[in-house]
């Protein structure tokens, strides 16, 4: 691609300070499923199922790198830190509660749950983990904080009728990387 | 249950009914701790699989929970499993939280979790403040350490300078502040002492001379008293130059010296009293314009240990000792100055 249209930045986000003065930063969260789902109908209509997983995972890596860069501000100074502001961020943005269950700073693995998920809280049961843009988004936080590049799956999702969100994550293999 | 009905794992088999037997199935499944295995003839029935599924499962979870196993993974649907999994999350996440607050991060908080959230939550707080309260007594502490020390410190500078000012005053009231050297009460005191020593000796021996500036009272007139004390100085300095630390040397009076001479016979005393004589007389002269050298007349007297009476206490003996070398002193002025004479000791042996 010579020309990039929508190369990302955190400029897109906008000014928002004044931009909705009566209706305020906040938005119902049918309005952000409606756009998530029909993305994802059109564009495994157009590209196939595995290819649009890819295509989520990857977004999610891309807002979860700029997310830790313009948002977990200043940058905690360790990785409980982390934890901590991250547990407040989400939190206060209405993204989920985020625990964490396990973590071993050595092999840097760690098992997060989030409840209350913003993308498939509340879902018919499906039989399918569908939480892949918030996998992504995980391990573009963790990536951005070690400076190394992540794996997180989705281990128990709503639409698999967990009813809670528990994610793995370990640094990625070198196949991984490559890919 | 009603005790009419039968036992539930006795006629499991027995019970004529689907319904009884899916009943019975399920109160065995709740009340014993093993699990039965699903009667064939119900196994058919609708959903009855999903249901012995989660039964069986929400079961074993609860009996690991109830042993404190909660990291164990389990797979069922619905939200009687997803209660679990949300404790089971919040249970591992506290205790992921209380490791962190064991390494000191007091900045963990508990959400979601009623009473539990609040106690601990307000142990944190609490022990925030037992933190900080620590923190602040060790400074405190810490601060009355170093001002302890701080006033430690001074007082020994102050007790250091008192004993310099005390020395240096000792010294003075000891001292001619001419010469420097002993005056004559502490040339007494210690010559005395040196003298109740030898009388314990009986091979031992002392000399005691008294010097004087020839022609003194001529020079002062001539010269002034600058001059004066300048030779004064002069002879003094000389003087001291060729005695041991061990020999008593003091300004007796005005031109006057007294040296005790410990551990010195009388022919050894009468060379260094030769040596004296001929040093000081060899120096310049400090009034420039008089060609003619200071000298110095001496007279000795020796002491030997042999000769004391013990009964004799030291500073009489001392101050026969003197009388005999001033009388000696005497007779070499008399013989012409810059001479050293040789006293007639009461103390001494033949000589
Ligand atoms: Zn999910």
């Amino acid at each position: 691609m010579t020309k990039r249209k929508y190369a990302f930045s955190w400029d897109l986000i906008g000014d928002l300070s004044n931009c909705r003065p009566n209706l305020g930063l906040t938005l119902r969260i049918e309005v952000y499923r409606l756009m998530q789902f029909c993305f994802r109908d059109v564009l495994e209509q157009r590209y196939g199922t595995e290819e649009v997983d890819a295509i989520f995972y990857e977004a999610g890596v891309l807002a979860g790198r700029h997310f830790f860069e313009n948002a977990v501000v200043p940058r905690p100074e360790n990785f409980n830190a982390l934890i901590v502001k991250l547990q407040d961020l989400l939190k206060e943005l209405g993204i989920g509660v985020l625990r964490i269950e396990a973590s071993d700073l050595d092999t840097l693995n760690f098992t997060l749950a989030v409840s209350e998920d913003l993308d498939c809280s509340g879902l018919p049961e499906l039989g399918y983990e569908i939480c892949i843009y918030d996998e992504g988004f995980l391990a573009g936080i963790l990536g951005a904080y070690t400076g190394r590049p992540f794996k997180v799956k989705e281990v128990d999702c709503w639409c698999t009728n967990e009813r809670i969100c528990r994610f793995e994550a370990r640094p990625s293999t070198l196949e991984e990387k490559s890919c | 249950m009603s005790e009419n009905k039968p036992q539930p794992d006795s006629d499991l088999q027995s019970s004529p009914e689907p319904l009884d037997r899916i009943a019975a199935y399920l109160q065995t499944l709740l009340i014993k701790h093993e699990n039965p295995e699903l009667p064939p003839e119900v196994e058919t029935v609708e959903g009855l699989q999903a249901v012995a599924h989660i039964l069986t499962t929400l079961k074993e979870v609860l009996f690991y929970f109830s042993i404190g196993d909660f990291d164990r993974q389990f797979k069922a649907p619905g939200s009687t499993c997803a209660y679990l999994k949300t404790l089971q999350s919040n249970i591992r996440h506290l205790a992921w939280q209380c490791r962190r607050v064991a390494e000191g991060d007091l900045s963990q908080r508990v959400d979601f979790m009623g009473e539990l959230s609040t106690a601990f939550n307000l142990m944190i707080q609490s022990l925030a403040h037992s933190r900080a309260d620590i923190e602040k007594k060790q400074r405190e502490l810490t601060k009355l350490t170093l001002d302890l020390k701080n006033e430690v410190k001074k007082k020994e500078q102050m007790e250091t300078a008192l004993r310099a000012s005390e020395e240096m005053y000792r010294q003075r009231a000891l001292r001619d502040p001419l010469t420097g050297l002993y005056n004559r009460s502490y040339f007494f005191e210690s010559a005395a002492r040196e003298m109740e020593n030898l009388k314990r000796q009986k091979d031992g021996a002392a000399c005691v001379m008294m010097i004087d500036i020839d022609f003194f009272k001529n020079f002062n007139d001539t010269h002034g008293h600058l001059v004066g004390d300048q030779a004064i100085k002069m002879v003094s300095g000389s003087i001291e130059r060729i005695l041991r630390r061990s020999d008593i040397f003091s300004r007796y009076g005005g031109e006057e010296f007294a040296i005790f001479l410990a551990g010195t016979d009388l022919e050894k005393g009468r060379t260094t009293a030769e040596r004296i004589r001929l040093t000081v007389a060899s120096q310049p002269n400090p009034a420039r314009d008089d060609p003619k050298p200071i000298t110095i007349s001496i007279g000795v007297c020796g002491v030997t240990g042999e000769s004391l009476n013990p009964l004799t206490p030291g500073h009489k003996i001392l101050m026969e000792a003197l009388a005999a070398a001033d009388a000696a002193l005497y007779t070499a002025k008399a013989k012409g100055r810059n001479l050293v004479w040789v006293a007639d000791s009461p103390f001494s042996g033949p000589i």
